[in-house]
């Protein structure tokens, strides 16, 4: 596995936790109004 | 300033922010006003029943049932919404109902997914004549179905195991495969692996479920159910948590795939991978209280930091409890006291700390939902409390042999080969026992997250004169220098009861007064009735109605303003029965 597949898939991964992150921010925006 | 001064003015600002978030006044949706009044005497059928509530509840998800005193279904079309208000709901009745009394009974899904209920009578007149005695429809209901139940009990285990076991390959094992010789950390992975696909399926799953019950479908209807997924605040919080959830796995799987742990240093792309998959999981576990009970009580910031620490703190202790076992099972049989040698150390203070904040948080939490002490014992909500907290001081009790007999002996194992099988095998089994504890205490708080708390209006029952009923009330209790005799007759359930309240002081009757009595029922949210009480006897003051509409504790204010002096309640709980 290469260096920049490695580091494509980490960047994947943060950007998914990143949009998880996201998510629930508006929803808590939501419920807390 | 100084890291520490900084660091404390940062807390002080965040904990001052919490504090200062809003706060909403029920976790629950209740009546604001009724069309017809509850005990109300038309001069004419009505056209239609129209409930308002304090929020905007989803008729589809809502019974307005009305019947007659034979039980006969009266209204002629679903509930619907008001277009000129969306707090109310209402149901058309069949044209010119005789002269009589009519139950209407309720039940709405409030925004945290829990149904609320309630009951009261009206009649058409003139002369209805006595009201009757009506089947009161089951009161008692909540939403813990055992299949609701097992559903949320499945999926608060998947996803906290699957994050634990996360964060143990993770943070904790990682340095086995280095340090002990052919080891291997894939049945952890695995393990993490079988537990997220049973979580992936188990989110939706028990969505499904509760939306069957709140709608009144088959859970199997599921092309019917899917679109009512996201009707309510509660479907659209679980379907968000599907998501979060779906991009923690993947996160979490890409960082496995990223991960080399034979090398102690990790690489930039593997340090990325594991917080992207930690904040992820961090996500996931916010959730739940964004979509019960944390979110609708105030203070609503710090409940909800009670909760998101809670969650997570229980994360990491199951799911490392569980990796530990798996790391037993699967480590050869030459290599177990040396593995557990690395992974036991490490996760001992790991779940020492856990530990910790699961316990403080949970007080925290206690403390915010529970209205006074003797809710503990004296409600379904408080007694799941005394029994989560239970289970967990047991798993405590194991992880404190561990702690203290394991650990060391496995530590000095390294030096006194003999001393290690025998703490390895204690801690086969103390493990065994504490996952077994916690989980069983995930059940306690699926049970606990699935009723409704106690009523604020409890905290009141301390400042009661005197508890009295479930049979006629005959009691005298003394207030202000002023002695009551409170006569409620026959004390049922939907009858027409009498409430007399005879007021004396110094032997001397006290007429004249201005009394009013206010019904409040004190197991749930519903509305507050109010009557104005007749004296008709010199200091006897009587009232009439069929107040008492459910069975349960119902608090009644006597709320009197003697002539020329000032107004004061006496309050008193009555114990109503069918």
């Amino acid at each position: 596995m290469s260096a920049r597949v490695r580091l494509a898939a980490s960047l994947l991964a943060l950007a998914a936790g990143a949009a998880a992150a996201l998510i629930v921010v508006l929803l808590a925006r939501t419920v807390l109004g | 300033m100084s890291l520490r001064a900084r660091s404390g003015a940062a807390l002080t600002a965040a904990v001052v922010l919490l504090l200062a978030m809003p706060a909403v006044a029920s976790a629950h949706a209740y009546l604001t006003h009724t069309s017809p009044l509850p005990n109300a005497i038309l001069a004419a059928s009505p056209r239609r029943v129209a409930l308002t509530y304090d929020e905007a509840v989803e008729p589809r998800f809502a019974i307005i049932s009305v019947t007659d005193a034979a039980g006969h279904q009266l209204t002629t079309a679903p509930v619907s919404r008001l277009p000129s208000n969306p707090d109310t709901l209402f149901v058309p009745l069949k044209p010119h109902l005789p002269r009589g009394w009519y139950l209407i009974y309720w039940r709405a899904i409030s925004v945290d997914g829990h149904p609320v209920q309630g009951a009261y009578t009206f009649a058409v007149g003139p002369e209805p004549g006595p009201p009757p005695q009506f089947a009161i429809p089951n009161i008692s209901e909540t939403a813990t179905t055992p299949n609701l139940l097992a559903a949320r009990w499945i999926m608060f285990l998947s996803v906290m195991v699957s994050i634990g076991l996360f964060a143990f390959r993770m943070l904790i094992a990682r340095p086995l495969m280095a340090r002990v010789e052919e080891t291997n950390l894939r049945p952890v992975t695995i393990a993490f692996c079988v537990m997220a696909a049973v979580g992936v399926i188990a989110i939706p799953t028990y969505l499904d479920i509760a939306t069957s019950i709140d709608s009144l479908r088959s859970p199997f209807a599921v092309g019917d159910l899917v679109p009512l997924f996201r009707v309510t605040a509660f479907g659209r919080a679980y379907v968000d948590m599907e998501i979060c959830y779906v991009l923690f796995v993947a996160a979490a799987a890409l960082a496995l795939w990223v991960d080399r742990p034979l090398r102690r240093q990790r690489s930039i792309a593997e340090l990325l991978s594991v917080t992207g998959a930690l904040v992820g999981a961090a996500a996931v576990l916010l959730v739940p209280g964004l979509a019960g009970h944390a979110a609708q009580t105030a203070p609503r910031g710090l409940s909800l930091l009670l909760d998101w620490c809670h969650l997570i703190s229980g994360s990491i202790w199951l799911g490392g409890l569980v990796g530990l076992l798996v790391v037993w099972a699967t480590l050869p049989a030459g290599r177990r006291v040396a593995g557990l040698g690395v992974c036991v150390p490490r996760f001992s203070n790991v779940a020492l700390a856990s530990v910790l904040v699961l316990l403080a948080t949970g007080v925290g939490a206690t403390i915010i939902h529970i209205p006074i002490l003797a809710a503990l014992w004296q409600t379904s909500y408080g007694v799941a409390i005394l029994v989560k907290i239970g289970l967990l001081a047991a798993a405590m009790l194991l992880g404190a042999v561990n702690l203290l007999r394991s650990k060391p002996r496995l530590v000095a194992a390294t030096a006194q080969p003999g001393l290690g099988e025998p703490a390895a095998r204690l801690l086969r089994r103390t493990v065994s026992g504490e996952v077994i504890l916690a989980g069983s205490a995930v059940l306690a708080a699926a049970i606990l997250s699935s009723l409704v708390p106690p009523s604020s209006a409890l905290a009141q029952l301390d400042s009661a004169l005197a508890t009295v009923g479930p049979s006629r009330v005959a009691s005298t209790v003394t207030q202000n220098g002023y002695t009551f005799r409170v006569l409620v007759n026959p004390n049922k359930v939907a009858q027409e009861n009498s409430f007399a309240l005879q007021i004396s002081r110094h032997g001397q009757p006290v007429t004249g007064a201005d009394v009013t009595l206010t019904f409040e029922m004190l197991d749930m949210q519903m509305q507050n009735q109010e009557y104005q009480m007749k004296e008709i006897r010199p200091g006897v003051y009587s009232h009439s109605a069929p107040a008492l509409v459910m069975t349960g504790r119902w608090g009644l204010s006597f709320n009197i303003t003697p002539r020329g002096g000032s107004p004061f309640t006496a309050f008193i709980v009555d114990h109503a029965a069918g």
